[in-house]
Protein backbone atom coordinates (compact mmCIF):
# COMPACT_ATOMS: atom_id res chain seq x y z
CA UNK A 1 0.00 0.00 0.00
CA UNK A 2 2.42 2.42 1.10
CA UNK A 3 4.91 1.45 -1.72
CA UNK A 4 2.17 2.32 -4.25
CA UNK A 5 1.20 5.84 -2.37
CA UNK A 6 4.89 6.41 -3.47
CA UNK A 7 5.06 5.47 -6.76
CA UNK A 8 1.90 7.18 -7.38
CA UNK A 9 2.81 10.74 -5.60
CA UNK A 10 6.68 10.25 -7.46
CA UNK A 11 4.90 9.65 -11.09
CA UNK A 12 2.89 12.82 -10.17
CA UNK A 13 5.91 14.48 -9.50
CA UNK A 14 7.44 13.56 -12.57
CA UNK A 15 4.84 14.52 -14.58
CA UNK A 16 4.15 17.77 -12.87
CA UNK A 17 7.63 18.85 -13.60
CA UNK A 18 8.71 16.93 -16.98
CA UNK A 19 6.28 15.02 -18.37
CA UNK A 20 3.23 18.14 -18.66
CA UNK A 21 5.65 20.81 -19.69
CA UNK A 22 7.32 18.68 -22.41
CA UNK A 23 4.22 17.77 -23.99
CA UNK A 24 2.80 21.49 -23.41
CA UNK A 25 5.95 22.52 -25.16
CA UNK A 26 6.36 20.50 -27.92
CA UNK A 27 2.58 21.88 -28.34
CA UNK A 28 3.53 24.92 -28.29
CA UNK A 29 6.78 25.67 -29.72
CA UNK A 30 7.56 22.26 -31.40
CA UNK A 31 9.27 21.27 -28.99
CA UNK A 32 11.80 18.12 -30.91
CA UNK A 33 12.13 14.78 -28.30
CA UNK A 34 14.14 12.52 -30.07
CA UNK A 35 15.47 9.20 -28.31
CA UNK A 36 18.55 11.23 -25.60
CA UNK A 37 15.61 13.93 -24.89
CA UNK A 38 12.88 11.22 -23.73
CA UNK A 39 15.51 8.98 -21.91
CA UNK A 40 16.68 12.29 -19.89
CA UNK A 41 12.86 12.43 -18.97
CA UNK A 42 12.06 9.44 -18.13
CA UNK A 43 15.51 8.84 -16.07
CA UNK A 44 13.31 9.73 -12.61
CA UNK A 45 11.34 6.70 -13.23
CA UNK A 46 13.77 3.86 -13.13
CA UNK A 47 15.23 5.77 -9.84
CA UNK A 48 12.09 5.91 -8.25
CA UNK A 49 11.62 1.71 -8.83
CA UNK A 50 14.91 1.03 -7.65
CA UNK A 51 14.16 3.63 -4.76
CA UNK A 52 11.12 1.51 -4.11
CA UNK A 53 11.93 -1.99 -4.57
CA UNK A 54 15.16 -1.78 -2.85
CA UNK A 55 13.88 0.08 -0.17
CA UNK A 56 16.92 2.71 -0.09
CA UNK A 57 16.28 5.96 1.80
CA UNK A 58 19.08 7.76 -0.09
CA UNK A 59 17.41 6.40 -3.67
CA UNK A 60 14.14 7.83 -2.71
CA UNK A 61 15.30 11.10 -0.83
CA UNK A 62 18.05 12.20 -3.00
CA UNK A 63 18.45 10.32 -6.23
CA UNK A 64 15.09 10.49 -7.10
CA UNK A 65 14.53 14.12 -6.82
CA UNK A 66 18.11 15.24 -7.94
CA UNK A 67 17.49 12.88 -11.35
CA UNK A 68 14.94 15.61 -12.73
CA UNK A 69 17.83 18.15 -12.61
CA UNK A 70 19.66 16.07 -15.40
CA UNK A 71 16.77 16.81 -17.82
CA UNK A 72 15.34 20.05 -16.56
CA UNK A 73 19.25 21.90 -17.30
CA UNK A 74 19.55 20.38 -20.42
CA UNK A 75 16.37 21.15 -21.76
CA UNK A 76 16.11 24.32 -21.13
CA UNK A 77 12.31 24.67 -22.42
CA UNK A 78 10.90 22.86 -19.23
CA UNK A 79 11.77 25.71 -17.51
CA UNK A 80 10.52 28.30 -20.10
CA UNK A 81 8.94 31.29 -18.30
CA UNK A 82 5.95 30.25 -20.45
CA UNK A 83 5.04 27.70 -18.44
CA UNK A 84 4.30 29.27 -15.47
CA UNK A 85 3.31 32.58 -16.11
CA UNK A 86 0.16 34.52 -14.88
CA UNK A 87 -2.48 32.66 -12.64
CA UNK A 88 -2.94 29.38 -13.70
CA UNK A 89 1.43 29.33 -14.06
CA UNK A 90 1.39 29.96 -10.31
CA UNK A 91 -1.92 27.66 -9.68
CA UNK A 92 0.36 24.75 -11.21
CA UNK A 93 3.83 25.69 -9.11
CA UNK A 94 1.73 25.37 -6.31
CA UNK A 95 0.60 22.11 -7.08
CA UNK A 96 3.96 21.29 -8.16
CA UNK A 97 5.20 22.30 -4.61
CA UNK A 98 2.39 20.78 -2.81
CA UNK A 99 3.05 17.38 -4.79
CA UNK A 100 6.95 17.42 -3.62
CA UNK A 101 6.11 18.26 0.13
CA UNK A 102 3.65 15.41 0.39
CA UNK A 103 6.51 12.80 -1.66
CA UNK A 104 8.85 13.52 1.05
CA UNK A 105 6.28 12.90 3.49
CA UNK A 106 5.78 9.89 2.58
CA UNK A 107 8.83 9.09 1.27
CA UNK A 108 10.38 9.90 4.85
CA UNK A 109 7.99 7.30 6.88
CA UNK A 110 9.02 4.81 4.33
CA UNK A 111 9.04 1.23 7.05
CA UNK A 112 12.45 -0.70 7.48
CA UNK A 113 14.93 0.94 5.35
CA UNK A 114 17.60 -1.40 4.15
CA UNK A 115 21.14 -0.13 3.39
CA UNK A 116 20.62 2.42 5.41
CA UNK A 117 24.28 3.47 7.80
CA UNK A 118 22.33 5.83 9.50
CA UNK A 119 21.58 5.50 13.10
CA UNK A 120 17.56 5.28 13.45
CA UNK A 121 17.56 7.05 17.26
CA UNK A 122 19.45 10.35 14.98
CA UNK A 123 15.81 10.06 13.09
CA UNK A 124 13.82 10.19 16.46
CA UNK A 125 11.24 12.51 16.84
CA UNK A 126 12.44 15.05 19.43
CA UNK A 127 12.13 18.60 19.06
CA UNK A 128 16.38 18.73 18.55
CA UNK A 129 15.91 16.22 16.17
CA UNK A 130 13.34 17.85 14.25
CA UNK A 131 15.44 20.85 14.44
CA UNK A 132 18.62 19.27 13.17
CA UNK A 133 16.54 17.45 10.31
CA UNK A 134 15.16 21.30 9.30
CA UNK A 135 18.73 22.33 9.47
CA UNK A 136 20.38 19.88 7.31
CA UNK A 137 17.58 20.43 4.86
CA UNK A 138 18.22 24.11 4.64
CA UNK A 139 22.22 24.03 4.19
CA UNK A 140 21.85 21.25 1.71
CA UNK A 141 19.47 22.85 -0.17
CA UNK A 142 21.77 26.32 0.16
CA UNK A 143 24.79 25.00 -0.97
CA UNK A 144 22.55 22.66 -4.01
CA UNK A 145 21.09 26.42 -4.64
CA UNK A 146 24.49 28.27 -5.19
CA UNK A 147 25.65 25.47 -7.59
CA UNK A 148 21.86 25.69 -9.34
CA UNK A 149 21.46 29.62 -9.90
CA UNK A 150 23.93 29.72 -12.29
CA UNK A 151 22.41 26.87 -14.22
CA UNK A 152 19.22 28.82 -14.45
CA UNK A 153 19.84 31.91 -14.69
CA UNK A 154 23.32 32.07 -16.60
CA UNK A 155 22.06 32.79 -20.47
CA UNK A 156 24.14 30.01 -22.09
CA UNK A 157 23.48 26.97 -24.64
CA UNK A 158 26.18 25.08 -23.26
CA UNK A 159 24.12 21.61 -22.22
CA UNK A 160 27.87 20.15 -21.59
CA UNK A 161 28.46 22.67 -18.47
CA UNK A 162 24.96 22.80 -17.02
CA UNK A 163 25.25 19.31 -16.75
CA UNK A 164 28.61 19.15 -15.29
CA UNK A 165 27.32 22.28 -12.61
CA UNK A 166 24.64 20.11 -11.39
CA UNK A 167 26.74 16.76 -10.78
CA UNK A 168 29.20 18.92 -9.28
CA UNK A 169 26.64 20.53 -7.15
CA UNK A 170 24.72 17.41 -6.17
CA UNK A 171 28.68 15.87 -5.16
CA UNK A 172 29.62 18.43 -3.28
CA UNK A 173 26.24 18.04 -1.47
CA UNK A 174 26.28 14.75 -0.94
CA UNK A 175 29.67 14.72 -0.51
CA UNK A 176 29.19 17.34 3.03
CA UNK A 177 26.27 15.23 4.12
CA UNK A 178 27.71 12.16 4.02
CA UNK A 179 31.35 12.23 5.44
CA UNK A 180 31.26 16.01 7.33
CA UNK A 181 27.88 17.49 8.20
CA UNK A 182 25.88 13.94 9.48
CA UNK A 183 28.57 11.84 11.10
CA UNK A 184 30.75 15.60 12.70
CA UNK A 185 28.25 17.09 14.16
CA UNK A 186 24.47 15.67 13.48
CA UNK A 187 24.92 12.38 14.68
CA UNK A 188 27.21 13.78 18.18
CA UNK A 189 24.70 16.63 18.86
CA UNK A 190 21.80 14.07 18.80
CA UNK A 191 23.19 10.86 20.27
CA UNK A 192 24.62 10.81 23.87
CA UNK A 193 27.16 8.40 23.41
CA UNK A 194 28.60 9.96 19.61
CA UNK A 195 28.77 12.89 22.04
CA UNK A 196 30.72 11.58 24.92
CA UNK A 197 33.11 10.56 21.70
CA UNK A 198 33.13 14.18 20.41
CA UNK A 199 33.68 15.71 23.98
CA UNK A 200 36.81 13.48 24.57
CA UNK A 201 38.18 14.14 20.64
CA UNK A 202 37.94 18.24 21.28
CA UNK A 203 38.53 18.53 24.91
CA UNK A 204 41.58 15.66 24.96
CA UNK A 205 42.78 14.79 21.49
CA UNK A 206 42.57 18.01 20.11
CA UNK A 207 43.18 20.08 23.46
CA UNK A 208 40.79 23.01 22.68
CA UNK A 209 41.58 26.22 25.14
CA UNK A 210 41.86 29.73 24.84
CA UNK A 211 44.79 29.92 22.32
CA UNK A 212 42.59 27.79 19.69
CA UNK A 213 39.94 30.25 20.05
CA UNK A 214 41.59 33.22 19.42
CA UNK A 215 43.78 31.49 16.29
CA UNK A 216 40.38 30.10 15.51
CA UNK A 217 39.07 34.23 14.94
CA UNK A 218 42.02 35.24 12.90
CA UNK A 219 41.20 32.31 10.74
CA UNK A 220 38.17 33.48 10.18
CA UNK A 221 38.98 37.04 9.72
CA UNK A 222 41.91 36.12 7.04
CA UNK A 223 39.69 34.12 5.25
CA UNK A 224 36.92 36.63 5.36
CA UNK A 225 38.89 39.36 4.47
CA UNK A 226 40.57 37.04 1.06
CA UNK A 227 37.29 36.95 0.32
CA UNK A 228 36.49 40.54 -0.09
CA UNK A 229 40.06 40.76 -1.56
CA UNK A 230 39.21 37.77 -4.16
CA UNK A 231 35.72 39.68 -4.77
CA UNK A 232 37.00 42.95 -5.67
CA UNK A 233 39.72 41.43 -8.18
CA UNK A 234 37.36 39.33 -10.12
CA UNK B 1 28.51 33.64 25.11
CA UNK B 2 32.17 31.60 24.22
CA UNK B 3 29.58 28.98 22.26
CA UNK B 4 27.87 31.82 20.73
CA UNK B 5 30.73 33.51 19.59
CA UNK B 6 32.19 30.70 18.39
CA UNK B 7 28.78 30.18 16.37
CA UNK B 8 28.93 33.49 14.67
CA UNK B 9 32.45 32.39 13.17
CA UNK B 10 31.33 29.14 11.87
CA UNK B 11 28.02 30.58 10.56
CA UNK B 12 31.08 33.73 8.53
CA UNK B 13 32.73 30.21 7.29
CA UNK B 14 29.86 28.59 6.16
CA UNK B 15 28.65 32.00 4.25
CA UNK B 16 32.44 32.11 3.17
CA UNK B 17 32.40 28.12 1.60
CA UNK B 18 28.66 29.34 -0.39
CA UNK B 19 30.67 32.06 -1.97
CA UNK B 20 33.30 29.88 -3.03
CA UNK B 21 30.50 27.49 -4.28
CA UNK B 22 28.85 30.14 -6.01
CA UNK B 23 31.84 31.39 -8.08
CA UNK B 24 32.78 27.23 -8.85
CA UNK B 25 29.56 27.50 -10.44
CA UNK B 26 29.99 29.99 -12.29
CA UNK B 27 33.26 29.34 -13.72
CA UNK B 28 31.88 25.70 -14.42
CA UNK B 29 29.46 27.57 -16.77
CA UNK B 30 32.11 29.73 -18.02
CA UNK B 31 33.62 26.38 -19.16
CA UNK B 32 36.40 27.24 -17.07
CA UNK B 33 36.67 23.64 -15.30
CA UNK B 34 40.05 23.78 -13.60
CA UNK B 35 39.78 27.06 -11.55
CA UNK B 36 35.92 25.59 -11.37
CA UNK B 37 37.33 22.43 -9.30
CA UNK B 38 39.73 24.57 -7.49
CA UNK B 39 37.19 26.93 -6.31
CA UNK B 40 35.07 23.50 -5.00
CA UNK B 41 38.41 22.16 -2.99
CA UNK B 42 38.79 25.83 -1.42
CA UNK B 43 34.53 25.60 -0.48
CA UNK B 44 35.27 22.48 1.22
CA UNK B 45 38.11 23.13 3.06
CA UNK B 46 36.48 26.54 4.23
CA UNK B 47 33.10 24.08 4.86
CA UNK B 48 35.52 21.78 6.82
CA UNK B 49 36.40 24.56 9.13
CA UNK B 50 32.86 25.80 9.63
CA UNK B 51 31.69 22.44 10.58
CA UNK B 52 34.40 21.99 13.38
CA UNK B 53 34.07 25.48 14.79
CA UNK B 54 29.99 24.07 15.18
CA UNK B 55 31.96 21.19 16.67
CA UNK B 56 33.36 23.39 19.50
CA UNK B 57 30.35 25.45 20.28
CA UNK B 58 28.29 22.57 21.06
CA UNK B 59 31.41 21.06 23.34
CA UNK B 60 31.51 24.58 25.06
CA UNK B 61 27.45 24.67 25.09
CA UNK B 62 27.48 20.93 26.49
CA UNK B 63 30.45 22.20 29.44
CA UNK B 64 28.77 25.14 30.41
CA UNK B 65 25.48 23.38 31.36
Amino acid sequence: MHQTLLFGVGLALTSLLLFIPALYMRAWSGLALPVETIALIGLPLPVLAAGILGKRHWLLLWAFPSSHLLALSSIPELTHSRLYQGAEGLAAFAVLGTVGVIYYAIALRSPDPQGSDTSPEVFNRSPQAAMMNSLTFFVAFTILGCFLWNVFYTPTNDRISANLTVLAGLFVTWFFLEKLWIPRLVVPVLEDTARKGMLQEVLFVHRANKQQLLSSVVVVVLTLSMLLVFDSIM
Amino acid sequence: MKSAFLLLLALAMLGASLFFFYRSSALLMGTDYLAGLLHIFVGFATIRAGVELCRFAVVLHSRSR
